[in-house]
């Protein structure tokens, strides 16, 4: 049975040169590279053979047409590493050709000229940046539906911040991995990871915005009723989220005039009718706030029917204490 | 920058014209590169690879239908024109440094 040895925390990819001097230096030694995770290097132990190491990435290539080209020029493919199915990150591969000393050295050179090796930094660097996006927006699926949880069991003010906040910020990143993923080849692009991450983004975001509103609805809502000779308010709503929708109907038979005033003792809508009805979308700060009911003859406070409604600093919760 | 066309890099010249001769596959190509150069430019297996992308993106070669799993390439009317048009191109430079030096060199 032949001697394995594993070497742990290799080379960080961008060193591929001196992790491809490495290998050499390796297989010069009899330690043959057998397999490379992203954690681990495994060598076999192998003294008759001495091979040269080459090291390419891609992402979004087609690998049926790619690897011909390196089998038929007498390159052995040892490994991948990387996934380029879902391509966040690219597919580094790990090929090998028996040493010849009698060959020149361009035998064992992959990218010959200096476009070729131009375009594997330019690949490198696009696909580390689409992995660095990639990453970011999973941990943002990660999330979106702890967010989602948290509204249903307790509304909170700056969850509606945040929300914005990650929609703002996944915006760009949206684009810049769109353009990593798509800038290299523009024809044949390998878009299932974008699309499927992009479809399970929406998902969450629609949730996440059907969640705060039913939580929402379910803590906001108040419905007051109260007979009065001097008009009955039937409902005063207050629905999150962004602005407040005041909705009142005060049913009378009489004459009335309706007031929402606010705690400094302003009044920020007033309203005289008979079977009153209106409803208007206004900003409401958090506060108390008094509606109040009378005969519009009637100019004595003292004798207005008054509500108190109070909004707390969550903006979630309405009571009231007429 | 006008229609002139820019100039071709090496391997991109030897590429064209080893399809202008005959359609090829991709390591046929490398093998009859360094035949063609006397072994002075080889043309590594990623770099083959990429030119070959690149050169369908521009429409210069295109992949022929092959009974075999490998894919053969072939010139296209572009790819033609560009290949005539670097020779016409080198053509012009040996011709100037032959009025200059009168072939001396």
């Amino acid at each position: 049975m032949s001697e394995i040895r594993i070497v742990k925390d290799p080379f960080r990819p961008w060193y591929w040169e001196a992790e491809r001097k490495e290998l050499d230096a390796a297989s010069a030694e009899g330690w043959q590279l057998t397999a490379r995770t992203k954690k681990t290097v495994e060598y076999e132990y192998a003294p008759a053979v001495r091979y040269r190491y080459a090291m390419d990435y891609r992402f979004g290539h087609r690998e049926e047409q790619y690897l011909p080209f390196f089998i038929d020029a007498g390159w052995e493919l040892v490994n991948w590493q990387g996934n380029a199915e879902d391509c966040f990150e690219g597919r580094w591969y790990f090929f090998r050709k028996v040493y010849d000393p009698e060959l020149p050295e361009e035998e064992y050179q992959i990218a010959t000229d200096e476009e070729s090796q131009k375009a594997m930094l330019e690949r490198f660097h696009a696909g580390s940046k689409s992995d660095r996006h990639g990453n970011r927006l999973y941990h943002l699926g990660v999330a979106l539906p702890a967010l989602c949880i948290w509204h249903l069991v307790d509304g909170f003010s700056i969850e509606c911040i945040l929300l914005i906040l990650l929609t703002l910020i996944s915006l760009p990143f949206e684009y810049y991995r769109k353009q990593c993923l798509f800038h290299l080849h523009p024809k044949k692009p390998n878009p299932r990871a974008y699309y499927r991450v992009l479809a399970l983004t929406i998902v969450f975001v629609v949730l996440l915005f059907a969640t705060s509103v039913v939580s929402s609805r379910a803590n906001d809502y108040i419905y007051t009723k109260e007979a009065s000779p001097a008009g009955t308010i039937l409902s005063f709503e207050v629905y999150w989220p962004n602005l407040y929708t005041l909705s009142l109907r005060a049913g009378s038979f009489a004459e009335t005039t309706v007031t929402l005033w606010d705690e400094d003792g302003a009044a920020l809508r007033t309203e005289t009718g008979t079977q009153l009805s209106f409803r208007e979308t206004m900003f409401l700060t958090p506060g108390t706030y008094y509606i109040t009911t009378c005969h519009p003859a009637n100019t004595d406070p003292s004798l207005h029917r008054y509500f108190t409604y109070k909004i707390n600093v969550g903006w979630q919760l309405l009571s009231n204490s007429y | 920058m006008g229609n002139k066309p820019e100039p071709l890099t090496e391997s991109y010249f030897y590429i064209l014209l080893c399809l202008h001769e005959q359609p090829r596959h991709g390591y046929g190509i490398m093998q009859r590169v360094q035949e063609l150069s006397d072994g002075h430019v080889r043309i590594g297996s990623g770099t083959m690879y990429g030119a070959t992308a690149n050169l369908m993106q521009k429409g210069w070669i295109k992949e022929r239908k092959a009974e075999e799993r490998r894919r053969e390439y072939e010139l296209t009317d572009a790819g033609e024109k560009a290949l005539r048009d670097e020779i016409e191109r080198l053509r012009h430079l040996i011709a100037a440094a032959d009025t200059v030096t009168g072939g001396a060199i």
